[in-house]
């Protein structure tokens, strides 16, 4: 018959590629052996689409989830790779040996070899002779036995193509999850995505691409614009309206009318100067003018009922003071009114200047929006260092009791803000103060050239508008005050502050 | 080792004399019997392993020609038995007569019926009243017969080859289960088709007619018989035939759903045994010298079908055995699968 019955070790195939398996040494083993392992890799092979889409659909699910969930990009990535856990599991089935017995049974059944090798693999309660005739059978027929044509390596087609389908979903929704090349999943993800990246609420004004620079410089300037809405005082826009108002009154006076006029303008220093002319003025006028300024003054204060009480209560005390008659009670009514708009006109114009300076940051915001949206890099770097320079001015408004308000200075320069120990005294020339004598500064790093030297409009201390306090920080900064600097700085600092804001 | 080689040697030799005399009687049969190739393969199978057959058909088609064929290619003793309603038991038996002896006395002497022959045809036996038809009882199963209480022993091999009408038919007495079981094949043997009906009258209808010469003696079956008994059959495919009669018992957790529904009593021991000597027949035919699960699948249906009682629901369903054998077959799972 020309096979070897005689059990001996082929040459390349060595005792420890038996340790691991249920394999023995003898020919029709050794022979089975490398048969088996082609059968565990074709049924793996077999199998593996199937399992592929299981874990790719799994993985998919996860992804989807995730996105859903709003987690980091970074896992929802990490998540698609729990579709590789199947091919790690069965690469590493398919390097095993399955039990000779399965095999024996699996050639069986393809080679139509009527369990010729599953009996001779396991055995039989026949005799001697005709188990070495059945063995020697086996082995004959295993002799012919292509394991190639038997278990060709193929996967199944349509499994395949089922796969190949999971695996573009797959990919597609980890493009749409972790970049925005795609829509992300659904609509209201794509929103809250978008919005999650530019940390803005889903008004669907937000940008399709998020550049981590033009992110970060839209949550400065929001965060900037936030702070400036928290210092707002919610007094001040209708304080202004009862100025307004009382002034439309007061102007139809003939002795009120400068006082009205100037209210009407919101010109408030104007409008304490005229009360106090008023009241210098009362002793010359005869009773029917002060009558007619009391009824102007009355009228003013019941315009301005509801609106600034304060303000109605200063006008109604001075028309009191006017119909009385006592002179002296009616000047001190008038400055005491004086005073009152004096308060009022601070108050508004605070208000107006963060107002103005949350215009101006609402424009960067669009701006920086716009670009974000475009896939370009923000702005040349002053819009962010506008919106903090912003929100260090928010707490320059803020006033001393508010606290301090970190800062840092222009885009064009290394400045931030930071805390400093000992005492104003003993700051350098190039430091400048940030805000509100809460001994925070922002440190002035000086430009190359003194042409760039920019301005800071609402840059921590100093006066507002290019009149009046004008100052240069350090050798090259440059500070523009503003006029209530006196209110927002504690009165023991202004002696340094003098100093400091002197020319060099 | 050498004395080892040459029993292997010798094994081997025998294997091929089982497949060249088993080839030889079924050729010879086919030179009687046109088509009908699986029925006279599974005679022989049974003739081999040594079990007892029922044949059956509706007249005409050939099944007392298939047994006369066997009795001819085979040097065995063959007898008759045309089975009637007015048929007695002894008529089988035989039984014994009083005989006038030498000395004058006289004396009970048996005279053997015809079952006292090697290949017994009981030709049409559900024509018999179920008293005659229990007579062969005993001697299918323990090779012998009891008459007055004396027993004799049959002469070795000892083969019942049964032909019966289907019982739908007039005048026929449905077989008692005990005698049923005792049969190890039930053969159907169907219409032939018009190629082989074509065949059939070229052969008898023709001036010459074809002669079957002896081919095996009963020595050969029986040495044949032994020999099959030695295939080797692995524990699974063992355990499969243990499921598969298994199936059949509606009691069973295993049972087929249809074995629930419409079987009274399933398969006793003797179908399993049936099958696995069959199979082991059929593995020797086929130059194996192992069982495998198509071995068995093939003796399955004859091994069972008659083994099978249905129940009333299944009379009324019109569900024939062969149905639930399939659909058991069908279901039933091999190792491997």
């Amino acid at each position: 018959m020309g096979i070897e019955l005689t059990p001996r070790i082929a040459r390349g195939i060595a005792w420890p590629a038996f340790r691991g398996t249920a394999y023995g040494p003898d020919a029709l083993e050794q022979r089975l052996l490398p048969l088996a392992r082609r059968w565990q890799r074709y049924r793996t092979l077999q199998e593996a689409p199937r399992v592929l889409t299981v874990g790719v659909g799994l993985a998919l699910v996860l992804v989807i989830a995730m996105a859903v969930a709003g987690l980091p990009r970074v896992m929802v990535a990490l998540a698609a790779s729990v579709a590789a856990v199947p091919l790690v599991v069965l690469a590493a089935r398919a390097l095993v040996a399955p039990p000779p017995l399965a095999a024996a049974l699996a050639y069986d059944r393809r080679m139509a070899m009527f369990e010729r090798l599953s009996t001779a693999v396991a055995g039989s309660r026949a005799d001697s002779q005709v188990r070495e005739l059945q063995r020697r059978d086996a082995l004959q027929a295993l002799a012919g036995v292509d394991a190639a044509s038997a278990f060709p390596y193929r996967a199944p087609r349509g499994d395949l193509g089922v796969l190949a389908l999971a695996a573009v979903v797959l990919a597609a929704a980890v493009l749409a999850a972790t970049t925005d090349v795609l829509p992300r999943v659904g609509g209201g993800a794509t929103t809250s995505a978008l919005a999650e990246s530019l940390g803005a609420e889903a008004d669907g004004a937000t940008p399709a691409l998020a550049d981590p620079a033009v992110l970060a410089q839209i949550d400065q300037i929001r965060a900037a614009m936030a702070e400036l809405e928290r210092q707002r005082d919610p007094e001040a826009a209708p304080a202004a309206l009862a100025a307004e108002a009382a002034g439309e009154a007061l102007r139809r006076t003939a002795e009120g009318r400068r006082l009205g006029r100037a209210l009407d303008s919101g010109d408030f220093q104007a409008a304490a100067g005229e009360a106090r002319e008023l009241g210098e003025q009362i002793s010359g006028m005869n009773s029917t003018r002060m009558d007619e300024l009391a009824d102007g003054l009355r009228e003013a204060a019941e315009r301005a009922e509801g609106l600034d009480e304060g303000l109605a209560d200063q006008l109604r005390a001075a028309a009191d003071a006017l119909e009385g008659g006592q002179l002296a009670d009616a000047r001190s009514a008038l400055e005491q009114l004086a005073q009152e708009i004096e308060t009022v006109g601070s108050t508004v114009q605070a208000d107006s200047g963060l107002e103005a300076q949350l215009d101006q940051l609402a424009r960067q915001l669009a701006e920086a929006e716009a670009a974000a949206a475009d896939g370009l890099p923000g702005t040349e770097g002053d819009s962010p260092g506008d919106a903090a320079a912003a929100a260090a001015a928010a707490g320059a408004t803020e006033g001393s009791a508010e606290g301090s308000v970190g800062s840092q200075g222009g885009g064009d320069s290394v400045a931030s803000g930071q805390a400093l120990e000992g005492t104003l005294e003993t700051l350098a020339p190039e430091q400048r103060l940030n805000v509100d004598g809460q001994l925070e500064i922002v440190e002035i790093a000086p430009t190359e050239n003194g042409s760039e030297l920019i301005e800071r409009p609402v840059l921590e201390l100093g006066p507002g508008g290019s009149s009046g306090y004008e100052a240069s920080a350090g050798r090259r900064g440059y500070a523009v005050g503003r006029p209530d600097v006196a209110r927002n700085v504690p009165l023991d600092m202004l002696p340094m502050m003098d100093r400091y804001f002197a020319a060099p | 080792m050498k004395l080892a080689m040459d029993g292997s040697e010798a094994t081997e030799q025998q294997a091929r004399d089982f497949r060249d005399q088993a080839a030889a009687v079924i050729d010879e049969v086919g030179k009687l019997i046109v088509g009908q190739r699986d029925v006279v393969r599974d005679t022989v199978v049974c003739l081999i392993a040594g079990g007892n057959v029922l044949i059956e058909g509706v007249p005409g088609l050939g099944k007392t020609e298939l047994v006369r064929a066997l009795g001819r290619a085979i040097d065995l003793r063959f007898s008759r038995i045309q089975f009637t309603p007015d048929l007695m038991p002894a008529d089988i038996t035989g039984t014994n007569v009083v005989v006038d002896g030498a000395d004058g006395q006289r004396t009970f002497r048996f005279e053997p019926g015809p079952v006292f022959a090697n290949l017994v045809l009981a030709d049409e036996i559900n024509r018999a009243t179920p008293k005659t038809q229990a007579a062969l009882l005993e001697a299918m199963q323990e090779r012998q017969v009891s008459v007055a209480r004396e027993v004799y022993l049959l002469d070795p091999p000892f083969f019942v080859m049964a032909t019966q009408n289907p019982i739908e038919m007039e005048g026929t007495y449905p077989l008692p289960e005990a005698q049923v079981d005792r049969f190890m094949f039930k053969l159907v043997v169907d219409y032939p088709t018009a190629g082989e009906l074509t065949e059939i009258l070229d052969r008898t209808t023709g001036a010459a007619q074809p002669e079957v010469a002896r081919v095996a003696t009963g020595d050969d079956l029986l040495a044949m018989g032994a020999f099959a008994r030695r295939v080797a059959i692995a524990p699974h495919v063992g355990s499969y035939v243990v499921d598969l009669v298994k199936s059949t018992h509606p009691e069973d957790p295993t049972a087929h759903e249809l074995t629930r529904q419409y079987v009274r009593y399933g398969c006793s021991p003797r179908a399993a045994q049936a099958m696995v000597l069959a199979a082991k027949v059929y593995a020797m035919l086929d130059g194996r010298y192992n069982v495998g699960f198509d071995d068995i699948r093939a003796a399955a249906r004859p091994a069972m079908r008659h083994r099978l009682l249905l129940n009333f629901e299944a009379e009324a369903d019109a569900v024939r055995t062969d149905q639930i054998l399939d659909a058991i077959l069908m279901s039933t799972r091999r190792a491997g699968d």
